[in-house]
Order: structure tokens, then sequence, then C-alpha cells
């Protein structure tokens, strides 16, 4: 039994290093410097809008850029981007829906209260 | 899936489970810290005047210098893995040291705004704070646990990446197996996005 | 067919001896029969808490004191909910069979697989100490409820960390699953040829991993409002106590769904084989369990119907809750046609699936009846809603547990049990339930209160009976494990296809050898093939 393991194991390594699997190889110093000045100056815009008053637009104003200094991080710094496999494509999505569907069905309750 | 698959099965080694692994945990970690955010919003919608005026006490400097460094962090981080996905165990071990090193400082802040409020007489059960509105208490409530928790998550951080770079000094890592060091990245990177989503909501309530 | 016990996994040596070559073993198969040990122990733990129940409220004289009856109350539903009914089917048989169903050799991350089993240990040890430190026994139920988990003097702290450390099991666990069947799946295993057991396991996982943090955070607030009365639920403070309810049960709604479908699971693959047809509409079933996954994430909200809720929040919550059993009455359908001409084979496995569709029908009836906005009105926190979830839970995923430990039982230890006593005690176990939660919903339609230690004269004759039935069923478990347990010393082998089932488990040695196969299976087929697999006998 161990030597029928150990023939396939051979054939299928050249099989795994045929193929790379290393999607995160397309990027390099030059995006990270990119992404990292991108996600400060977003920084700076958040903190500089939050110094003027915008009635009723601060929380999501600051959300949104917050959500885009999220994405860089997301898709470039944790290479996100760069997966291949359909599961990377699901996951942040899905996990966005339910804390909206959480948030949202607790407001239904928190923000119709009558007393 | 096929010759891949049986390739796993028969390697017990799998490169891209593994990182499927650390980000179904990375889910699990945003939850966590989601119910937190859900609490906030609630409390927030109802207290905003309030809100805004506790969220007055916090250290707007203070706060910003540590959004900086916990970006910067994330990006020496990624280096990191570059690093090691080129074989530059040297560099990585410096990327590494380095993105402990500013982790320990945001730490470092982060504790001292916490005792600068303590000082001042802000922090649960105190005679200060009880005699302020309940929308003020609510607010340092989820300060503490907030930040508290997330500065937990950082401490965490800064432990793996230590095992970590321990392991690569005793050579663990290399081109081909450097997957624990990226799961690593992975979840300081996490760690940084949680931060950027906490530094508006509780520093700049303009 | 002589199973080769020789290279079992029972038989394999590590680097540990003795009791360490299993509480330190990483063989999935090994870390099943680990929970299979540890599970069974607390459930009849739990069962005894629920005996004494049934005794004290079998006549108004009490012999146990309200404080008494209180932490029994609460550590029967601890036990039941976090240490037996929500890890039950998933970590002992999905951690089993779900490499071997798929054509895997272990679980995509077999160490994370042992530590998830050492957590649920911890966890377990931390609340059984609270009972007996710091303020002793908790008594706030199972479900913690502020402010008054926040003033009563047990130990609610450990108790309600030992429950937290039960999350990371969970968690962990469901990252297992999910990556293991995304990654792990043999050549020729395609999603729609995955036994419907790993189609509801895969779709639970989910609801562990993304659910599962929100208790954490929940159950964390409660221990850092009473070490430093950080006050985000205390009403002297501003905090909102409704809110402590939307957490708590944005968690433990869907975690009575991480309890039910797994269960599902089970008997989308148990009727199959024992009508000798393969299942009817298997993508409906399939998907039906990703839908209920979903759906019943939304309805927590009917638990809260009196709680104060806004009037919007109740109308959302009772129409998501109408919608979900929608997916759940698809799978009803399908098993019931699946049965229809079928060839009925009906041994012990079946029938506990046949009660399962039964029970748990009722279960779910009885759960649309409250979630409509006006009954609630009168049956919320009464013995109806106690009957409703002991129907749903232990006429559902009980059932569909015993019904798995009879099917999958000659796999795992190569014996077999006294068939003709298992339909006895199934008998009896079916009669002594439905006497027992039958008279807990007319109960509750009276009017009679849930979580009181004592009743008014008029609800005696029901509760006779309830305690009656209680210990008819008692004796019907009772019998159903004895049988069990001889089974496992019997000279009977079990053999390595006795129910002529089609999925791969059945295609290896019983037990299984280690590295569960010797060749990665290439899979031509779909789960429920029955022409090429013949019966042992």
């Amino acid at each position: 039994m161990h030597e029928g393991r150990e023939s396939a194991s051979r054939e299928f390594e050249k099989g795994l290093q045929a193929k790379p699997e290393n999607p995160a190889q397309e990027m390099g110093l030059r995006t990270y410097i990119l992404v990292w000045l991108g996600i400060i100056i977003l920084t700076g815009i958040t903190y500089t809008l939050s110094r003027i008053k915008i009635e009723g637009w601060e929380v999501i104003i600051a959300l949104v850029i917050a959500g885009a200094q999220a994405a860089l991080a997301l898709n470039y710094f944790m290479h996100l981007k760069s997966e291949t496999a359909g599961i990377f494509k699901v996951i942040i999505p899905l996990v966005l829906a339910v804390l909206i569907v959480f948030m949202a069905l607790t407001f239904s309750d928190v923000a119709f209260r009558r007393w | 899936m096929n010759e891949i698959g049986e390739a796993v099965l028969e390697q017990h080694r799998d490169y891209t489970g593994a990182k499927v692994g650390m980000w179904l945990f990375l889910l699990s970690e945003i939850l966590l810290f989601g119910g937190l955010f859900i609490l906030y919003s609630a409390y927030r919608y109802r207290y905003p005047v309030e809100f805004h005026q506790a969220s007055r006490e916090m250290e707007v400097f203070l706060g910003t210098i540590n959004t900086l460094i916990l970006q910067t962090s994330a990006l020496i981080m990624t280096l990191a893995v570059l690093a090691i996905r080129k074989g530059n165990r040297r560099l990585t071990a410096y990327l590494l040291a380095g993105t402990i090193a500013l982790g320990a400082v945001f730490l470092g802040i982060k504790v001292s705004e916490w005792l600068t409020h303590i000082e001042q007489g802000i922090y649960p059960q105190s005679p200060v704070l009880l005699a302020r509105t309940k929308g003020e208490v609510l607010f340092f409530g989820l300060y503490y646990t907030m930040t508290g928790l997330h500065g937990l998550h950082v401490l965490i951080g800064i432990c793996v990446l230590l095992v970590m770079l321990i392991f690569l000094l005793r050579g663990k890592f290399s081109p081909s197996r450097f997957v624990p060091v990226e799961n690593s990245g992975l979840y300081w990177h996490l760690v940084d996005i949680i931060w950027i989503f906490l530094y508006p909501l509780f520093y700049l309530i303009t | 067919m002589q199973a080769e016990e020789g290279a079992s996994f029972y038989q394999s040596q590590g680097k540990y001896q003795g009791i360490f070559a299993w509480i330190f073993s990483t063989d999935h198969k090994r870390i099943g029969i680990l929970y299979l040990v540890t599970i069974l122990s607390f459930f009849f733990v739990a069962v005894s808490f629920g005996f004494m129940m049934r005794l004290q409220m079998l006549a108004p004289a009490s012999i146990l004191k309200p404080q008494t009856y209180n932490s029994f109350f609460t550590l029967h539903g601890v036990t039941m909910v976090f240490l037996v009914v929500i890890p039950g089917i998933p970590t002992i048989f999905a951690n089993f069979f779900l490499p071997i169903q798929i054509g895997a050799r272990d679980m995509a991350f077999p160490r994370l697989n042992l530590l998830s089993w050492w957590f649920f240990i911890s966890g377990a040890i931390l609340v059984y100490i609270s009972l007996f430190t710091g303020g002793g026994p908790i008594d706030t139920g199972w479900t913690f409820y502020v402010p008054y988990s926040l003033r009563t003097t047990v130990n609610v702290p450990l108790a309600v960390f030992g429950v937290f450390v039960l999350g990371f099991s969970s968690i962990l666990t469901g990252i297992n699953i999910v990556t293991t069947t995304h990654r792990l799946r043999a050549p020729g295993m395609t999603w729609h040829r995955l036994p419907l057991f790993i189609w509801a396991t895969y779709s639970t996982a989910w609801v562990q991993i993304l659910a599962t943090p929100i208790l954490g955070i929940t159950l964390l607030l409660i221990i850092l409002d009473r070490l430093f009365g950080v006050g985000i639920f205390n009403p002297a403070e501003g905090g909102d106590p409704i809110l402590y309810q939307h957490l708590f049960w944005i968690y433990s709604h869907p975690a009575v769904y991480i309890m039910i479908l797994p269960a599902m699971g089970v008997v989308s693959d148990l009727v199959p084989v024992f009508a000798r047809k393969t299942i009817f509409g298997y993508r409906a079933v399939a998907y039906s369990g990703v839908a209920i996954a979903a759906v019943g994430s939304l309805v927590w909200g009917h638990h809260m119907f009196v709680s104060g809720q806004s009037d919007l929040a109740d109308i959302l919550f009772s129409l998501l809750t109408f919608l979900v059993a929608i997916p759940s009455a698809i799978k009803v359908f399908n098993w019931v046609a699946t049965l229809y001409k079928g060839s009925i084979v009906l041994e012990p496995p079946l029938l506990f699936m046949l009660a399962f569709i039964f029970l748990f029908s009722i279960g779910g009836l009885t759960g649309l009846i409250q979630g409509a906005l006006a009954a609630n009105l009168h049956l919320h926190d009464t013995y109806w809603v106690v009957g409703h979830f002991h129907y749903i839970i232990f006429g559902g995923m009980g059932f569909a547990f015993f019904g798995a430990i009879h099917y999958w039982f000659p796999k795992m230890f190569n014996r077999m049990y006294n068939r003709k006593v298992a339909k006895w005690a199934w008998l009896i176990l079916f009669l002594g339930f439905n006497i027992f939660y039958f008279s807990m919903l007319l109960l509750g339609w009276e009017g009679m209160p849930r979580r009181y230690y004592d009743y008014l004269p008029e609800f005696r004759t029901l509760q006779l009976s309830a305690t009656f039935g209680s210990w008819i069923m008692v004796a019907g478990l009772i019998v159903m494990f004895v049988n069990i347990f001889r089974g496992l010393l019997s000279e009977e082998r079990g053999g390595i296809n006795p129910w002529g089932a089609a999925t791969l488990e059945w295609q290896i040695p019983s037990p299984p050898p280690t590295e569960n196969f010797e060749k990665i299976p290439v899979v031509k087929n779909g789960p429920y093939h029955f022409e090429e697999h013949a019966q042992d006998e």
C-alpha cells in the first residue's frame, strides 16, 4: 500500500509543480507601495473630511472611505485579487451580506420602537 | 480539481487549502467584531449627541498616528511574505521584526491612551463616568471593549509573528514552504482592517 | 465477506501508547470515537437532570429547592444544547464519515480537528467546574438573559466562559468541514455526486463559522459586564437588554439549524438505502439545506415577539419564520416520495428515520403556530414552547442521532446489535416520547408557564402524564443503549455492507483502515446507485 502511494506521489508531484499554485507571484514591490500610499492618502482624506461638518453624511462617508481602504488591503495585501479558486470570490461578499442583514433586521427593531 | 485533488490527498499538503482554512477563520473573526459593530451602530443611533460629546475625550492625534503605524506595518508584513517567496530569509526576518516592532508601538500608544483616560477618571464604573449621560457611558463601554478586544488581537498577532520569526530562523521556511507566514500575514491584515473601521467610528465623530 | 480486522484504525501504532494514542490522535476516525464517548456521557448527565426535573414536577410537593430546580433546568439546557445536540452529528459522524464519503484519507486539517476536541473537553470541564466554584451552579436558563445574568450571584462568568471555549470548538470544526469538502473530494466526486449527508453537513459548517462568533462576543460581554461593569447591556447605564436578546438569538436560532441540518442529512442518506431507491429530488434536497441555513439565520426575532421589540420587527420575523418552513417541507415531501413505491426494508435505522419524519413534522408545525404573532402572545414561555422544541430537537435530531448510531455501528465497530431488541427499544422510546411531550404541548396550550418549579392544581393530570411518559422514554433509552453496548461485545460481525448501501464508506473494510482507502477511488456514480451494491447477507 505504501509503495503504491509513493509512485502515485511522484507522478502527481510533477503535476503540482507544473501548475503554479502561487497566484501572488504577480504582485511586486511597486504594487504594494502604491497600495500603501493609497491607504495612507485615504486616511488623510477621512481625517480631513471629519473636520468639515457634512450634516448627516459623516458616518456614510467614513464607512465608504474605510471600505475602500479595506478593499485595497483585501485585494492586494491579502492577494484576494489574484486568487483563482471559486471560494475566494464568495467569502467577502458573503460576510458583508451576513453583517448587513444582521444589522438591518436589528435596526428594524431599534429604529422603529414607539417607546 | 482531479489531479490536484489526488496529489493533495496523497501528499497531505495543500497550499490553497491552507489559505482557505485561514480565510474561513478570518470570517469568524470578522463576525466576532461584527457583533460589537452592531451594538455600536444601535447605540450611536440612539445617542448621537452623547456619542459626539464623549468622542471629544479622544486624542485624535494619537489615534491617527496609530492608524498610520498599523497601516505601515501591513505594508511591511506584505513585503515579508514577498521576501520569503523570493527566498531572501534575512530580509524576511528583518521585515517580520519590523512588523512586530510597529505592532508593539501601536500597543504602547494604545495603552498610554487608556492610561490617560483612566487618570482622568474615565473608566467603567468610575464616579466621573457614571455622572455623565447614558450615551457617554455606553460610548466608553464600547470604546474599552472594542479597542481592548482589538488590542488583544494585535498582541496575539505579535506572538504569532514572533513564532514565525523563530521558525524562520530555524530554517523551516523556503520559497516552496511559506504558507504559515502568509497566513500570519492574513491575520495581521485583518487586525489592520478592523482598526481601519474603529478609527473613524471612535476618533472622528464630528 | 469478512472484514480484515488486522489493518483497522484501532490497531494502528503511532508514537503514543494507551489512552494517549487516542487523545493525541489526529486520525479523524479516532477523534470521532472520542467525541462519541464524551457526547454520550454528557447526554446521560443531561438526561439525569431532566429526569430529576420531571420527578419534581410529578406532584405539587417539592423534592427540590426552587434554586436547585432553576440550576437543573439551566444545566439540562446548557449540557444538551452545547455539549450534545450542537456538536452531536457533525463531530461524531461527519468527522468519521465525511472524509470517507468524499474519498479522502482524512480531514483537511487533522491537527485542528484534534484541537477542536480539546476545546470541547476544556469548555465542558470549565462549565462543570463552575457548578462547584464561585457562587455555585448557574440558574439563568441556558439563555443567560440580562439583566438577571448580570446580577445573580451564581458562577455565571466561569460557566459562560466555558461555553465561549465550546464555541471555538464548533468554529474550528466548521472550518475543517468546509475546507475538506472543497479541497479533498476524490476524482469524479463532483458536488452533485456527494451524499446528501455531506451537503447537509457542509451547509451546517457555514453556519458554525458565521454564527458562533456572535455568541462568543455576547458571552464575552456578559463576563466583561460582571467583572468590570462595562455597562453595555445594563439598563441603569443606558444599555438595552433587548439588544442582548438580539445578539444571543442571532446565534442561537441558527444554532438550532446546526442541530437539525446534519440530522436531515442523515435522513436523506438513510431513506434511499432502506427504500432501495434513489432519493427523490436530489438537488431539491441538497439546495433546500442551503436555503434552510440561509433563511434560518434571519428568523431569530421570533424568540422575542413579547420582549418589547418593535412591531415592524415582530412582523418581519414572523414572515421570515413562515418562509423558512418551506425548504423544510420540501425535504419532508422528498423523503416521503422516496419511500413511495420503494422496496422498504424495516431495519432499525429506518424506524428512527420514519420517527424523525413524523416527530419533526409535529415539531415544525407547532413552530409555525407559535410563529404566528397572535398565538405567540399566549404561548410564549409556556410548556407549549418546551414541547415544540423537544419535538424538533429530540424527536428530530435525537432520533436521527440514534438512527445514525444504528446505521453506522457495523461500519465503525464491525459488530452488530440485536436488531429485534433495537426495534422494541425504538417502540418504547417512541411511545414514551409522545406521551411525554404531547402532554407538554397540551399543558402549554392550557397556560402552564415554563421554568416553574411548581404549578396550579389544574395542571396536575398532564404533569403526571408527562412524567409517566418520561419514565417510559427513559426505559426505552436504557434498552436501546444496553443493546448497543452488548452489540459491541457480541460475536456477530458487522460486515462490510450489511445494509446494501452505495456510499463510499460501505466499500471499505469494517472498521476502516487508518488511511481509509488503499487507493483513492475514482467516482463514477451518484451516492444512491444501488444496482451494483449487493448486500453482504
